[in-house]
């Protein structure tokens, strides 16, 4: 079908024509989405709403209420502080590295690739892979560092920090790729001129370099805000939730609530972890765009 | 809006509707579950097949338990051709039992599931299990089998008059202490503590000549508890403990018993006679304590004594030790180990509590030929050899009363240390009161969530016993009556 | 780009010395970096139990070196593997198809909703297998998908993020091309294929690189959508090899690298794509 013989083709019209085409191309994607993101958030709503029987032979109607309940019930709450307070753990430390590795390796020095590729590694490393490394790190009983107390996997009050040494080592990867080209994008002249008007190098970092690299800093802080939102396999293979469920993270609690007895407080559990994305996202969105007018 | 692009749009409309349709999305119906199936016993349906019948088990057996099935189900396998069985391992006895119940609303359980020893009113109520009674009933094949069963066995798994499993490996509980710890701290080592304040007191006695520092290892078990409840006749919820002809509904777990057993623990904890260990599945830090010496007695499930005596003898291979305990020792690597068995410590009196295990249930979602195939499956492991290869190879008690004068197994009990272990354990369950066989109930595995929650706040947050109990009470009964609702009774 | 510029010659003494330093420095941040990895190489070769009695040293102990060639074969890592890598090219060739198709329709061409539409794409950003992991793992049960390669490709057949990326590439393809597309007579499928792919090429090699790497490291749906021991990817077979057997820890570890060292090669290599790929969108300009 080509784009000069269209009107040729009987009673369509060429405008009507490009909205069909265009319809079957965006038909694969969509239809993908429509089943496994839009039609899940319906199904969702519908497992909140109607708790089903745990034999699968029916439902009951719980009502909008249901929501509030499940949200402010013991579960979701420690679900949501145990999320929270790993963004706390991962994400401050995550965003301090990156960017004193990108600092130090931004600049020319013989080998300094070298540098650049084993700072950029841990990339390649899966959440499976940094949890099996820190394993052999941190766990209690065969780890080297086991018994060290502020990262005590055995201990309720430390088994997250422990956790969240292995995201924080994965992300490293991640946060110095991110910060180096923001670093590598700022225009010579500014920092020249910097420079020439007397700036030492603290005063350099803190009030040129950083405030110009602050949209991509705040992109790095919504992308690792959300990872740490996201965490489960960490959690699964370190401590199991454990102990005493304090390291039980939103996702960690919803996958183990596939079945129909749990699925529906899993639900809102789901809906729940659904609008912090949507509200971190949208301040990312504002936050963002107001930065970028302030950056220049 | 072309018509084509009209048509798309109804296509994805109706593969939603389809979607949903397909599951179990009704809205408000309440087909209840006790709508029974046929629970007729199709045993005769293996007589016409032509073709080989594959049937699947799930499980969660491990190390020896899982090595003594795969060989019994290959023996089965070759010794007929009309049933070939395939086990599938399913991980931890939790995992497990949320496959099944994952599985529920799909109608797709295998033919065989083994969860452990709570799961019986769950079965029952889901209408998807075909109850093994109808076939003992059935088949005259079966008869003597099931007159031979451990009576302690057939009264945990009966409800309502009918037995649901086929078969069961039955484990109980021991106590295992070191007998040199004991006798550097002037006790008989070859008299086990009895009963709780036993065991805090040798605790004591050893931490007090300076064996070592926290001489009793506590995984905070809940099952632990709930049969130190059992073995003084407390009951866990009402309706009699859910055997009085209804559903329990709620919670009697806030009692003095379970008062007396929390405070005891907590201020032997402070006193720091007692090494709490989290009860997370696969966390073996008690096991290990005891294979480095540094605590001295623990109380864990009689599964593991083969595995234990063989450590201690040498005999036992690396990988048995490997998959039991998570320590990778050489083979042949005696320990420098004295150690000695006792039966359970109960809250009064030893080797008083519950029947504990994995039990085998036959569904009836598949179809007939596959029900079939499941029976004889369960008749071959109910056979006096296949019960003699559980016990000798397994460390699991054999569920037939006639088997205790074998001679084989008789020789087995008395010639290796882990077979006299084996013996204490045989002696313990075929001992336990039939009157009290434990609680019936259907959350179970929520119930057990509360009961362990309730151990972690008051074990390893040192929180106060009366709130964590109140706490754990309210959950249990709402669980009860959220299951009620679910059964539409 | 904006790097520190060089030291002037008079000063070379005074040069070298602050080279020195920011080497030492970069020495020290290297090994916050390798220190796990090396670690984790070294517990693969030593013998598990004697290196715990050493008290983990830092350098191997009792040295086994068939330990890969066990992990290989004990946990059935090859099955593994080769499970990986084919979803990991079904999911990227889908992608690949599904985003290059949309992006096409949403950069160059006009029909009714297409704004409405562009906002949906964006709204399922906010959707994550996260949130959705409960309803999509029933939907897959009903379709009786558990343990299947529809089960783990068909949910990431399509890539809100590839159409962006990929609409942002063919927007910026000169219009000047296009024009000159049209009068040779091309139509739109001759356009996309020799002009609109191909001088974006770039983009959509760091798009399917980024995509096969992160079907590759994937957990949480793997992990959800199996339960069969033969239909374990990569990923999901590590929890069972490693961290559930302890005592046999160098094995488990050794099949981690396993898993890592492949993907280590590949960032090494395609070191620019894949840098690319992941800053795309955090740097303006």
């Amino acid at each position: 079908m080509t784009i000069a013989g269209a009107a040729t083709r009987g009673r369509r019209s060429p405008r009507g024509r490009e909205a069909l085409l265009a319809y079957g191309l965006i038909a694969p994607a969509f239809i993908i989405l429509a089943v496994f993101s839009f039609y899940p958030l319906y199904r969702l709503f519908r497992f909140a709403l109607y708790r089903p029987n745990r034999f699968g032979t029916g439902e009951r109607y719980v009502g909008w209420s249901n929501l509030p309940k499940v949200l402010g019930g013991d579960e979701f709450q420690s679900g949501l502080w145990i999320t929270l307070k790993y963004v706390l753990y991962t994400v401050p430390p995550g965003l301090a590295l990156g960017l004193l590795l990108a600092l130090a390796a931004n600049r020319r020095l013989r080998g300094i690739k070298i540098f650049q590729t084993i700072f950029s590694s841990t990339v390649a490393s899966s959440v499976a892979v940094a949890s099996v490394v820190f394993f052999g790190l941190v766990n209690p009983e065969i780890g080297k560092f086991g018994r060290v107390a502020f990262i005590d996997l055995s201990s309720s009050d430390s088994a997250l920090r422990g956790v969240a040494l292995s995201s924080i080592w994965q992300n490293m990867g991640l946060t110095f790729v991110i910060v180096l080209a923001g670093l590598q994008a700022l225009p010579d002249e500014v920092l020249e001129a910097s420079r020439i008007d007397g700036f030492g190098p603290i005063r350099r970092l803190f009030r040129v370099i950083l405030p110009m690299i602050s949209p991509t800093l705040l992109f790095l802080v919504v992308v690792l805000v959300i990872f740490a939102f996201q965490s489960f396999a960490p959690m699964e293979f370190l401590t199991g939730g454990g102990p005493a469920g304090s390291t039980e993270t939103l996702v960690f609690k919803i996958f183990r609530r596939q079945e129909f007895g749990r699925i529906n407080e899993g639900a809102v559990m789901s809906l729940g972890l659904f609008g912090l994305t949507f509200a971190v996202t949208l301040l990312q969105l504002t936050v963002l765009n107001r930065r970028i007018h302030y950056g220049n | 809006m072309t018509r084509r692009f009209r048509s798309m749009v109804a296509i994805a409309g109706a593969t939603a509707l389809l979607l949903s349709a397909c599951g179990g999305g009704d809205g408000g119906t309440a087909a209840g579950p006790t709508d029974r199936s046929p629970t007729d016993c199709p045993y005769q349906a293996l007589d016409k097949v032509t073709e080989p019948v594959n049937i699947t088990v799930w499980h969660s057996y491990t190390a020896l338990g899982k090595r003594t099935l795969e060989s019994l189900i290959e023996q089965y396998n070759a010794s007929q051709d009309k049933v070939v069985v395939t086990a599938e391992g399913q991980g931890s006895s939790s995992e497990l039992h949320r496959k099944i119940e994952q599985s529920v609303p799909t109608k797709s359980l295998p033919a065989i599931v083994v969860p452990d020893d709570t799961k019986t009113r769950f079965i029952a109520d889901s209408g998807q299990f075909l109850p093994a009674q109808a076939c003992f009933d059935a088949d005259p094949e079966a008869k003597s089998t099931f007159d031979d069963l451990l009576p302690i066995a057939t009264a945990s798994y009966t409800i309502d008059g009918q037995l649901w499993p086929a078969s069961f490996s039955t484990f109980t509980a021991l106590v295992y202490y070191n007998r040199a710890h004991f006798r550097a701290a002037g006790l008989d080592p070859d008299v086990p503590p009895k009963n709780l304040d036993e065991m805090l007191t040798d605790a004591r006695a050893i931490k007090a000549a300076g064996v070592v520092d926290q001489p009793f290892a506590f995984k905070a078990w809940p099952f632990l508890l709930e049969w130190w409840l059992s073995g003084v006749k407390q009951t866990l919820v009402n309706d009699e403990n859910g055997r009085g002809g209804g559903l329990a509904t709620e919670s009697t777990f806030d009692n003095d018993t379970t008062r007396e057993i929390l405070q005891k623990l907590s201020a032997a904890k402070a006193e720091g006679i007692v090494k709490i260990v989290p009860s997370v599945d696969g966390n073996v830090d008690h096991l290990l304590a005891m294979a480095t010496q540094s605590t001295s007695m623990l109380v864990d499930s009689s599964g593991a004594a083969s595995t234990v005596a063989g450590v201690i003898e040498g005999t036992v291979a690396a990988e048995d030790i490997k998959a039991e305990f998570g320590v990778d020792l050489p083979a042949g690597l005696k320990l420098d180990l004295d150690i000695g068995v006792g039966p359970l410590p109960g809250v009064r009196e030893p080797g008083k509590g519950q029947v504990g295990g994995l039990v085998w249930y036959m569904t009836n979602t598949v179809p007939k030929e596959q029900q079939a195939a499941a029976w004889d499956f369960m008749k071959f492991l109910n056979r006096t050899e296949s019960q003699l290869a559980w016990s000798t190879q397994g460390s699991i008690a054999p569920v037939l009363k006639s088997i205790e004068t074998n001679p084989e197994l008789q020789a087995a009990w008395t010639s290796s240390l882990g077979g006299r272990w084996q013996k204490v354990a045989y002696d313990v369950l075929s001992n336990i009161s039939t009157e009290f066989p434990g609680p019936v109930i259907g959350p179970y595995d929520e119930v057990r969530g509360a009961i362990g929650k309730a151990l972690d706040e008051v074990l390893l947050n040192n929180g106060n016993v009366d709130v964590a109990l109140k706490e754990a009470d309210d959950t249990i009964t709402q669980a009860l009556r959220d299951y009620q609702t679910d059964v539409g009774g | 780009m904006a790097t520190e510029t060089a030291i002037p010659v008079t000063s070379r003494g005074r040069a070298r010395r602050r080279a020195a330093g920011w080497y030492v420095l970069l020495g020290v941040l290297s090994s916050l970096v390798l220190y796990p990895m090396w670690m984790t190489v070294v517990r693969a070769f030593s013998d598990p139990f004697i290196y715990l009695q050493e008290g983990q040293p830092f350098l191997p102990t009792a040295i086994d070196w068939g330990v890969f060639r066990t992990a290989w074969s004990d946990g059935a890592l090859g099955q593994a593997m080769a499970l990986s890598v084919l979803i990991a090219v079904l999911i990227t060739v889908a992608q690949l198809v599904t985003s290059v198709a949309a992006a096409y329709a949403f950069a160059y061409l006009r029909f009714p909703l297409k704004n409405v539409l562009f906002v949906l794409l964006l709204a399922s950003l906010l959707l994550p297998i996260e949130v959705t992991l409960l309803a999509n793992i029933q939907t897959i049960r009903e379709l009786e998908w558990l343990n299947s390669i529809q089960g783990l490709v068909v949910p990431f057949t399509a890539s809100a993020f590839g159409i962006f990326l990929l609409r942002q590439g063919f927007l910026g393809v000169p219009s000047e091309l296009r024009d000159a597309a049209r009068l040779d007579g091309f139509g739109h499928l001759g356009f996309m294929w020799r002009v609109a792919l191909p001088t974006n090429r770039p983009i959509v090699g760091s798009f399917i690189l980024i995509t096969a790497l992160g079907a590759w490291n994937s957990y949480l749906w793997p992990r959800t959508v199996v339960d069969q021991e033969r239909w374990q990817t990569v990923q999901v077979a590590l929890r069972s090899i490693s961290v559930e057997r302890p005592e046999r820890f160098n094995v488990g570890v050794a099949a981690a690298l396993i898993a890592f060292l492949p993907i280590l090669i590949l960032l090494i290599v395609f070191q620019k794509q894949i840098i690319r790929g992941l800053t795309a969108g955090a740097v303006k300009g």
